[in-house]
């Protein structure tokens, strides 16, 4: 399988360039993938590294297939639907995660304070917009119209979406992260992100999703703490992870495939 | 053979406590020189400071003291050192807790308000645009 082949150089690649820049600045050879032993300025330019191996990646796989890259990734994207399925995507993620806060600041889950200086805030407040666009513009290239598309051209729609999923929740831990046990709410995002695209077979919907839900899972993040039990208000960027985040997550694919139909399951 | 560099202690300030001349002297007499300012934003990183070592940690006012502790960011059951609070300053007075309890309780009410009125907002706002594309 090609796209998963693709998908399955990552790793290898960001290692790779990892190692080679920790090699330069003189210091050992990791066996993790993580940023943190490297100095400062190679951390921007791994960062910058990594991108370009998403690019080549999504670059190559049409090419190895014998299409146009505009081409293939143009089918994914008609127009007529873009306003609608994006907007629907961001306000369901908006308001699903809004209204999971709300229930943790009124049960005294969470309590919301300025964790860093006003300018620090602003900056960081001012980026995520654009970050959370292109965060899911990526991802759903890359594990949508690319992995999934290949998987359900290959096989049945319930063999294509649960390894679509998994492998999906499982490129969150590729890196070195400080928690694993987010693994559950990373599957439930996986499926939600999956039933969209099954349901409408273009990416607006996916993105609107994933674009919604980054917008206020950063947007937040600067200005709460976790005072609940992880298991049950998740913690950080994570409170879909939690056991109530959980339910919310498999509530929000419901109300897709719902709304959208697409192929049974 | 030199003498290994003491411990800090752990000195949780608005201001620079080099600038704060009553706690200066009051350090002095307790003959401790090492310390380290940590400013109330960073209070939550206090616990894991006093784990690595620290002849004894203080606080220079009680409000400091208080919000750290009501708002859960330290645990000094757990500390196994000396705490002092605002130790070159006067003892407070039994009423000056419920003054402070109160002025804790009116500012994260005020804060729990509006974030409750802006997670609110978004979400009417979202729903609202849920229900528009659904020709309702």
């Amino acid at each position: 399988m090609l796209a998963l082949g693709l998908l399955l150089l990552v790793p290898i690649l960001m290692w790779s360039s990892q190692s080679l820049l920790l090699y330069r600045a003189g210091r050992p050879i990791q066996y993790r993938i993580h940023s943190r032993d490297l100095p400062k300025r190679d951390q921007q330019l791994n960062r910058l590294l990594t991108n370009a191996i998403f690019a080549a990646i999504l670059l190559a796989y049409p090419l190895l297939r014998g299409d146009h890259p505009w081409h293939y990734y143009a089918a994914f994207f008609p127009l007529p639907d873009a306003v609608p399925h994006v907007l629907f995507g961001a306000a369901g993620a908006i308001l699903f995660l809004t209204l999971l806060y709300l229930a943790w600041l009124l049960s005294d889950q969470v309590r919301f304070e300025r964790r860093h200086p006003w300018p620090k805030l602003l900056k960081r407040l001012a980026g995520v917009p654009l970050t959370a666009l292109l965060v899911a513009f990526v991802e759903e290239l890359l594990f949508r119209a690319m992995l999934l598309n290949a998987l359900l051209e290959a096989w049945p729609v319930p063999a294509a979406l649960a390894t679509g999923v998994v492998v999906f929740a499982s490129a969150h831990y590729v890196r070195s992260v400080k928690r694993y046990w987010t693994l559950p709410g990373h599957l439930a995002l996986g499926l939600l992100f999956c039933t969209a695209f099954i349901a409408t077979g273009n990416l607006w919907l996916p993105i609107g999703l994933h674009a919604g839900g980054v917008l206020i899972l950063m947007g937040v993040r600067p200005l709460i703490r976790y005072h609940g039990p992880p298991w049950l208000v998740g913690q950080s960027i994570f409170p879909y992870a939690g056991v109530v985040g959980i339910v919310a997550l498999l509530l929000l694919t419901w109300c897709v495939h719902i709304r959208f139909g697409g192929p049974p399951l | 053979v030199t003498a290994p560099t003491p411990q800090p202690v752990l000195i949780v300030s608005a201001t620079d406590p080099q600038q704060h001349g009553a706690l200066q002297t009051w350090l002095s007499s307790q003959n401790w020189a090492a310390t380290k300012w940590i400013k109330p934003r960073d209070v939550d990183e206090l616990d894991a400071a006093v784990q690595r070592g620290t002849p004894a940690v203080v606080f220079t006012s009680w409000p400091l003291y208080l919000d750290a502790l009501w708002d859960n960011h330290i645990h000094p059951v757990d500390w196994q050192v000396p705490l002092h609070v605002d130790p070159a300053g006067p003892p407070p007075s039994p009423r000056d807790f419920v003054a402070l309890h109160n002025t804790w309780q009116h500012t994260r009410r005020r804060i729990r308000l509006t974030a409750a009125l802006i997670l609110s907002a978004i979400a009417i706002a979202a729903a609202t645009t849920i229900l528009l594309l659904a020709g309702i």
